[in-house]
């Protein structure tokens, strides 16, 4: 499948870039509507560097529809790089959110959303939204008479991240890009039921491997 | 054993079609044999006899009460030569967690009753932990029910909880003659009262054993474990132990329910069996660097193979968490 997508996008570039995001979309049919839906994450790593590759990851998935997209290096590496606008320079429309941690590009005609997350939106994070309950708490139980015992739910704890600034959806699947399989960090709160695909290194990244693993993806029974 | 939300639990009879079960086998470890009549040679000596500091030994130097500084070399040539030889003993993870799945798949696949899957699925349990043992990984921590897994029917949990009542019975004492440290985690308040009193016991009886660690995810879900840490923060901080400003990330680590394991808190190495590629709510928090492992192979298939091919993937991989290989 790799091979077929390849030959297709190398044989006639000028007409079959116009033409293939159409004929795939029409390929992959059944699974289509559902693709405007997911939100898939992107998980790279020491490669962040590698702003070409980059674009050339976020052309193919804007390509093949993805709408919301979550970008996540350990280091923080694309933040910076989102701050210069590097990373968008050949973008439509660029248009950042309040905190400039959310951008909303125009590749190809199709909108797409992109978030970037590093690693202090993970523990860190879930520590400040614990400061954010316990001061909550502290306050109430110093305006009450009777001091209320703590007792959390997952909405609380859900209120709390989106406060302090990491109460994102949920990605439907993760591709990991680099030498190790892990997820390295990721925000743990988001990552209950996300389905978790190696990639291999940036370097190798190809189009019809993230055909096909979206493809793969949407075959799956879900359980 | 059940599956975090993987719809493949017990069959739902009636209670009134439950048979009984038949005893568990016992889960058998492998025996130490008694000292020979002849010099035995401490690992300390040896290692400083051969200009190697104590210590270089990884698994060893990590852990505070590793197996490997208190044995002597006979048990250590038994471990060697009980290892594999395309695994290296140094580069072992010293903490696997295992998300057993598949069972339900495996017993329909078979044309079999699904607790049938679950017993075949206690087999294949008993097998890792003894070759755990045998080659020196220190932890193992399993997904056996989540808190997803409550909302099954009735019948089929009770026959869980009865299953898993059986197993800790049956193999009572053995956790205590082979120096294995049982731990329970998960919300065991909904546990039946006498699966919480035996747990309790367990735990107790085995809380100072060394050789190895056996985490047990009853009734767990990765999101309430970091919920409950919270909440335990913030009974210190209502009792005036901790200010909010205080409270960090490794504050936090150290009030999830994997904590009371100093030596190994996190897990090296994650396996998923059954081909699904997801955590399912589980160690969210303490598998951020856990190398991660999706086999095919459904949970009662998962043997020797397949574990040397896991901790052979394990051993492939470039572990280098952030910083550059030269």
């Amino acid at each position: 499948m790799d091979s077929d997508y390849g030959i297709l996008t190398t044989f006639a570039p000028c007409l079959l870039s116009i033409w293939s995001s159409i004929i795939w979309r029409f390929c992959m049919g059944v699974f289509w509507c559902s693709l405007q839906l997911l939100l898939r994450v992107v998980h790279i790593g020491e490669e962040a560097k590698n702003i070409r590759k980059i674009k050339k990851l976020l052309h193919s998935l804007s390509k093949i529809g993805a709408m919301n997209v979550i970008l996540y290096d350990t280091k923080g590496v694309l933040k910076k790089y989102m701050a210069s606008s590097e990373l968008f320079c050949n973008a439509r429309t660029t248009c950042f959110d309040a905190d400039r941690r959310t951008v909303t590009l125009l590749l190809h005609g199709d909108q797409i959303t992109i978030e970037l997350l590093s690693f202090s939106d993970n523990k860190e994070i879930i520590s400040k939204a614990a400061n954010f309950l316990c001061s909550r708490q502290l306050k109430s139980n110093l305006l009450a008479s009777n001091k209320i015992e703590a007792v959390y739910t997952d909405t609380d704890l859900l209120n709390a991240l989106k406060m302090a600034g990491c109460g994102g959806l949920q990605p439907d699947l993760l591709l990991v890009y680099g030498p190790a399989r892990c997820h390295l960090g990721f925000p743990a709160w988001r990552l209950r039921y996300t389905e978790i695909m190696y990639m291999g290194p940036l370097k190798s990244m190809k189009h019809g491997a993230i055909v096909k693993a979206i493809y793969d993806f949407s075959n799956r029974n879900k359980n | 054993m059940a599956m975090p939300s993987s719809g493949c639990l017990f069959f739902s009879s009636s209670p009134a079609t439950l048979l009984l079960r038949p005893a568990l086998p016992h889960l058998s470890l492998p025996t130490r044999r008694p000292p020979r009549p002849r010099q035995q040679i401490s690992l300390h000596r040896r290692a400083t006899r051969q200009g190697n500091p104590p210590g270089t030994n990884p698994a060893a130097a990590s852990s505070q009460s590793s197996p490997a500084t208190h044995e002597t070399l006979t048990d250590e040539l038994k471990w060697e030569e009980a290892l594999p030889s395309c695994l290296l003993r140094e580069s072992l993870p010293r903490h696997v967690a295992i998300i057993m799945d598949g069972n339900s798949r495996w017993a329909r696949d078979k044309g079999l009753p699904v607790s049938a899957g679950h017993e075949a699925g206690y087999r294949s349990l008993k097998e890792i932990i003894r070759l755990s043992c045998l080659w020196g990984i220190r932890a193992l921590t399993v997904f056996a029910f989540s808190s997803e897994n409550w909302f099954r029917p009735k019948a089929e949990v009770d026959f869980l909880m009865t299953l898993f009542q059986g197993v800790l019975k049956e193999n009572f004492d053995i956790f205590v003659r082979e120096g294995i440290k049982v731990r329970i985690i998960g919300d065991s308040a909904k546990l039946p009262k006498p699966l919480q009193k035996l747990a309790k016991e367990i735990q107790d009886v085995t809380v100072n054993k060394t050789r190895f660690e056996l985490i047990v995810a009853v009734s767990y879900s990765g999101r309430q474990d970091i919920v409950l840490a919270c909440q335990k923060i913030a009974q210190k901080v209502k009792d005036r132990l901790l200010e909010p400003d205080e409270i960090t990330e490794s504050l936090f680590a150290q009030e999830l329910e994997t904590n009371h394991s100093r030596d190994f808190p996190y897990p090296d190495l994650l396996i998923r069996t059954s081909g699904e590629l997801r955590l399912s709510n589980f160690l969210l928090w303490q598998s951020a660097y856990s190398e991660l492992y999706f086999t095919k192979s459904n949970w009662p298939d998962f043997g020797e193979a397949d574990y040397i091919e896991a901790l052979q993937s394990f051993q492939r991989r470039q572990r280098r968490f952030g910083q550059r290989i030269s």
